[in-house]
């Protein structure tokens, strides 16, 4: 009678009656995985992950969408400070060969660059601005948070809170459902407007690349 | 499949719209992959014993001060 009115009084469970704190603690921990954390932490990390897969997808497109380009339209590499190497020379077989290692060199240099900088990359060659679409912080956010979710555990550090302005406490920035597939809806606009550009740009003016 | 062919026609005429269905499709499968997620883990108890079965023996050693 006295256990169950410490349990009430205590708010403890029947289970870690006569157990001392250390082991309370220990019992209390496992319970927690048990009951909320561990099912909530697999759905947490499906959607984390597909967040960075979701970017990068988006990267592998816009590199997918610059070789296109580059392809139809090599004097874009007119200013590119990409080189090849003597050595590298000396593998390839003709100059096509030399082109494609140039394309590769220069895509993998701007993918691999901060946002703002792809953006800017886009507008000085494509006229394609992408800093002034009205969700560009939303868009550039995803990118971001992928940056924090694969190198900081999920908390935002400081270039996340210089990008996307975020000003509120250190708390774990984890994708909800909303969120992901809010992202998917994002990124599946932002592609669509990005290959009507270059369609217009390289396809509607040059109609016999069309099949190149 | 209708939808399928008419994508495919788009894209070889117009590969920048292929990169963008190509996208899309991968996109597809993510958005699928969210949507069972509530359903797999009903699939998940064996795996989720084994780890609290990793954990309880991970305590039990911890109590006798294994590690200290």
């Amino acid at each position: 009678m006295q256990a169950k009115n410490e349990v009430e009084a205590k708010g403890m469970k029947q289970g870690y009656l006569g157990l001392d704190e250390k082991t309370i603690v220990g019992k209390m921990l496992l319970d927690e995985i048990r009951y909320h954390v561990f099912p909530k932490r697999f759905t947490t990390f499906i959607r984390n992950m597909s967040l960075v897969y979701l970017v990068a997808l988006f990267e592998n497109y816009l590199g997918k969408v610059l070789q296109i380009a580059m392809e139809n339209e090599p004097k874009i590499l007119m200013t590119s400070q990409k080189s090849i190497t003597i050595e590298e020379l000396l593998k390839l077989n003709d100059i096509e060969d030399a082109r494609k290692q140039i394309i590769e060199k220069e895509i993998a240099a701007i993918i691999n660059e901060d946002l703002d900088k792809v953006a800017k990359y886009f507008e000085d060659k494509f006229n394609l601005k992408l800093a002034e679409v009205s969700d560009w912080s939303q868009f550039k956010e995803r990118f971001y948070r992928r940056n924090i979710i694969v190198h900081n555990s999920g908390y935002p550090n400081k270039l996340y809170r210089q990008k996307t302005g975020y000003r509120g406490k250190d708390r774990k920035m984890d994708v909800s459902e909303t969120y992901l597939q809010y992202s998917i809806k994002l990124f599946g606009k932002w592609a669509m407007g990005i290959s009507m550009h270059f369609t217009q740009k390289f396809i509607c003016k040059n109609p016999q690349e069309k099949t190149s | 499949m209708h939808k399928i062919g008419e994508a495919s026609f788009v894209g070889d005429q117009n590969p920048h719209m292929a990169a963008f269905i190509s996208l899309k499709c991968d996109m597809l499968v993510v958005e699928e992959l969210n949507a069972i997620v509530p359903e797999a883990i009903k699939h998940f108890p064996t795996k989720k014993e084994t780890l609290l079965g990793m954990l309880d023996t991970l305590s039990q050693r911890l109590k006798k001060g294994e590690f200290v």
